[in-house]
């Protein structure tokens, strides 16, 4: 068996590299799995008791509300003017 | 008919131009654009947005069969995309959103959502481009969708998870950066949120699909305006909320300096009594940070700008801005040893950091603490920064770092075993060197600390 004649410090990279590798796809999967299950809590509204997760919630959905930016206002424009107009500008 | 030379950034629209008359911006529209441009004006559209101060506002100058001229109101120095801080970009971006929404329900819609068409005015983001509102047809998606995720969206992400160093990339994609380009550069984790999956990942599929279809059958979808709603406002919404995950790396440089409360309120009442002596009313201040010496001048400026090589720097001299409502201080993002240069057609499109200082011809130039920077990091010699200064300025207030000065010494022992290639650097050598295109008008030590600010006047003909 060529087995036998392997250099020990080279199995035990290969040992080494196999348990990365397992090591890794689990980890991926593990964190995958994490990842699926917020996304799931999230759609059926679980995070929904804390005002952070039900903000994350909306934000990964797009329909977040304005919240309390105090930089920048919201998307209306006053227009109480053009609604008066009668007369074209000069 | 006008025989005015185009700008040479004015080439894309067909429905008009832009034109410098003695020194002062006009814009012709042609007759393909009247009718819009009618609509525009008799609804008070423009009216309202001028009151605003969200569309540069214009005045008529003539009207005929073949053009219509108007002059929009100055603006002193304008400033582009890659020069702005993060959330600078992200009120331009809301800006435009803003403008699409209230294009909708006046029956308009942008015809382009390009950065370009945005620049800061009196404190907050303008739009300049006056020509881009076109009517809405019912059912039509947002022909500058596109565009918009190209200009802001995606750059905004990208700052958002790579930092803000990224916004500088629309210097080299002056079209937006390709939605192909984003999504590749977006973590994974974004794949997984149906908001930026749809806007982001989705898009650039299309994309790719687009681009194989030589044919042109790709089908014309429908949107209700509902739904067009419905999509700006959860940009907005999604924009509003962005942030920056990165510390500054001087946005508490004020702390970390050597100087006490006396020497530095020693250094900011020299500054303010030299720019009142100067009655300037338009000066800038290279490397500003966060604008903290601008703010100590009591002259009445009718414009400062600040830049800084620092974003968060930058960042919280535009939110100090916004809270104080300081409509006379431009902040902006320039490394000052690469300074932004003229990009687009003919290189021409967008000008040189270069240019537009020497057309704006500030009165004053404050240079305070950036020497050393300049010196020590950037290797630039006393005679060629002198020469940088001089080509814009009329009067230099330039603080001296001498080497015994903490951040001086920390420079130079960074330098190891080419410290010595560095002894030219000291008081006698500088003020030789700048005395070659400067006058010296006055020079004062600071008390209790290594550091001299002097006042220098430019020789005449040099700028």
């Amino acid at each position: 068996m060529h087995f036998l004649y392997f250099d020990p410090g080279l199995g035990a990279m290969m040992i080494q590299a196999v348990i990365a590798a397992v090591l890794g796809i689990v980890l991926f999967v593990k964190g995958a799995f994490y990842k699926f299950k917020l996304f799931l809590a999230a759609l059926i509204g679980i995070v929904f008791f804390s005002k952070k997760g039900k903000d994350k919630v909306k934000s990964s959905l797009g329909v977040a509300d304005d919240g309390d930016n105090e930089l920048f206002d919201d998307i209306n424009i006053d227009d109480s003017d053009i609604e008066k107009k009668t007369n074209s500008d000069d | 008919m006008t025989t005015k030379q185009t700008h040479s950034s004015s080439f894309r629209d067909p429905s008009g131009y832009i034109f410098t008359d003695q020194g002062r911006i006009k814009r012709v529209i042609n007759p393909i654009y009247f009718k819009q441009y009618q609509a525009l004006k008799d609804s008070g559209f423009f009216k309202t947005l001028f009151k605003s101060g969200l569309l540069i506002a214009h005045e008529e100058l003539s009207a005929s069969e073949e053009e219509i001229i108007i002059a929009p109101e100055s603006i002193p120095f304008i400033t582009y995309p890659y020069e702005w801080s993060f959330n600078q970009y992200k009120e331009a971006a809301l800006l435009t959103l803003k403008l699409q929404k209230f294009c909708l329900e006046k029956g308009f819609s942008l015809k382009d959502a390009s950065a370009f068409n945005v620049t800061f005015h009196n404190g907050k983001a303008i739009f300049i481009d006056t020509l881009s509102f076109d009517f809405y047809e019912e059912n039509t998606p947002w022909r500058a969708y596109k565009q918009f995720v190209t200009h802001f969206f995606g750059p905004l992400l990208l700052a958002h998870f790579h930092g803000s160093e990224v916004l500088k990339l629309i210097s080299n994609f002056i079209d937006g950066i390709p939605v192909k380009t984003v999504a590749s550069m977006l973590p994974f984790k974004t794949k997984i949120n149906p908001f930026l999956y749809s806007n982001i990942h989705l898009l650039a599929k299309f994309e790719s699909k687009h681009n194989e279809d030589y044919k042109g059958e790709a089908k014309v979808t429908a949107l209700s305006k509902k739904g067009q709603l419905n999509i700006i406002e959860s940009l907005y919404n999604y924009i509003k909320k962005l942030e920056l995950k990165e510390q500054s790396e001087w946005g508490d440089y004020y702390s970390k300096t050597n100087y006490s409360d006396d020497a530095f309120n020693l250094k900011a009442d020299l500054i303010n009594g030299w720019v009142n002596q100067l009655n300037a009313k338009t000066a800038i201040d290279v490397g500003g940070n966060d604008g903290t010496f601008v703010r100590r001048i009591t002259a009445n400026l009718d414009q400062a700008l600040v830049c800084d090589i620092d974003n968060n720097a930058v960042d919280y001299n535009y939110k100090q801005i916004k809270q104080n409502k300081e409509s006379f201080i431009t902040p902006f993002v320039l490394d000052i040893l690469n300074p932004s240069a003229a990009v687009g057609f003919n290189n021409t499109e967008r000008f040189s950091f270069l240019k537009r200082i020497k057309d704006f011809a500030p009165d004053a130039t404050l240079a305070l603490a950036v020497i050393h920077h300049m010196s020590l990091s950037g290797n630039i010699t006393f005679d060629m920064s002198a020469a940088f200064f001089a080509s814009f300025s009329k009067h230099l207030i330039i603080e001296f770092p001498k080497r015994g000065d903490s951040w001086v010494e920390r420079l130079l022992n960074s330098k190891g075993e080419f410290k010595d290639h560095f002894n030219f650097y000291n008081s006698s050598q500088f003020e030789d060197a700048y005395t070659k295109y400067f006058d010296l008008v006055e020079q004062h030590d600071i008390k209790n600390t290594e550091r001299t600010l002097y006042l220098f006047k430019v020789k005449s003909g040099l700028n």
